[in-house]
């Protein structure tokens, strides 16, 4: 997981593609995979209770799981749903972008993601640095802002501020607004300054967490830096090969999910392409 | 022509100082206060305090 580089990737997209992206599909394509899981892996306390998956790793990455948010399946998927709804091709394809930025990103962990879901449901990871969700946010931080991760990220705050041009308002007069029919619509209701601050929220949001996160670890906190690859070593790490060879849930949900789930999937693909010739 | 990088900050000297000033604040606030930290929403909204509503606020009090 990457704790900055899902917020400044999508300026350094916008910075490469103009006016062939939309900014806001293009955002929350790139915080899609994580939206509605990441609480659930870290653990909440509700009331006395805590809520937290019983395997994190295998719930936030795998199958069963809510791991085919990080696949290119999901992505596509959506971005036919919202070409269906708004039938804007770029409203679509810059969903598509933002969400497999965001599955490659993570595939840098022990973890991994499934990219290729339903076909398989193998887990591709580089393994740069260690996947330590289960250890709860405060250890993941440290141990995130502690190995390669944290350098992965400062790699994409060094690279969105080169890009400042992005932030620019005159970069978001004429080519955010001109690209994406979001700041068009919501032009109607707010003032430019307010919109101009909302397009650049992420920007100082990945920024700034950065920098704060990186103070806390080793300034407040005493975290070990270890840059050795998958590290670091000190925290307790998942890894792809485990969930990878781990016996696969033999329910007959899941027997059948993966095959119909790949099915269905190509049939809307091949729909969507003759639709196209046609 | 795009302008450069020295034209861009005299330009909006005034909105980068604010920024920066949000940006310094909002580190200190959150290695201090880590919860601070994790919400999207909780930055957002404490960027337009900083760089819109208090700016506007104090811009009415002044006149």
């Amino acid at each position: 997981m990457s704790w900055a580089a899902h917020d400044l990737e999508p300026y350094v997209i916008q910075k490469h593609m103009g006016k062939r992206v939309a900014f806001v599909p293009l955002l929350v394509g790139s915080y899609s995979p994580d939206l509605l899981s990441k609480w659930f892996v870290y653990g909440v306390g509700l009331a006395g209770w805590e809520l937290k998956a019983d395997n994190p790793a295998q719930f936030h990455r795998g199958w069963p799981g809510v791991g085919f948010t990080h696949s290119l399946m999901f992505g596509v998927l959506v971005g036919l749903l919202l070409y269906a709804i708004f039938r804007n091709k770029v409203v679509a394809y810059s969903f598509v972008i933002g969400q497999w930025a965001h599955a490659f990103t993570d595939m840098g962990d022990t973890v991994g993601t499934m990219l290729f879901f339903p076909f398989t449901d193998h887990l591709f990871a580089v393994g740069a640095w260690a996947y330590a969700g289960q250890t709860g946010r405060y250890v993941d931080a440290g141990a995130y802002f502690s190995g390669l991760g944290f350098v992965w990220d400062g790699v994409f705050v060094v690279w969105a501020i080169l890009s400042w041009r992005v932030i620019t308002r005159a970069y978001f007069r004429e080519t955010i607004v001109a690209a994406d029919p979001f700041w068009r619509w919501a032009g109607r209701y707010v003032s430019e300054t307010v919109l101009v601050t909302l397009y650049r929220a992420s920007y100082f949001y990945g920024i700034a967490r950065w920098t704060a996160w990186l103070i806390w670890a080793h300034v407040v906190r005493s975290f070990t830096f270890d840059f050795r690859w998958g590290g670091p070593r000190w925290v307790p790490r998942v890894f792809a090969d485990e969930l990878n060879t781990a016996p696969a849930c033999k329910c007959p949900s899941c027997c059948s999910m993966k095959p119909r789930l790949g099915f269905y999937a190509a049939v809307t693909v091949l729909a969507w392409l003759k639709k196209r010739r046609n | 022509m795009e302008p450069g990088l020295r034209e861009a900050v005299v330009a909006g000297w005034r909105e980068l100082v604010l920024y920066l000033v949000a940006g310094v604040a909002y580190v200190a606030i959150g290695v201090t206060a880590v919860e601070f930290l994790f919400s999207w929403f909780v930055a957002a909204g404490y960027l337009l305090l900083c760089v819109v509503v208090v700016p506007a606020f104090v811009g009415r009090l002044r006149r």
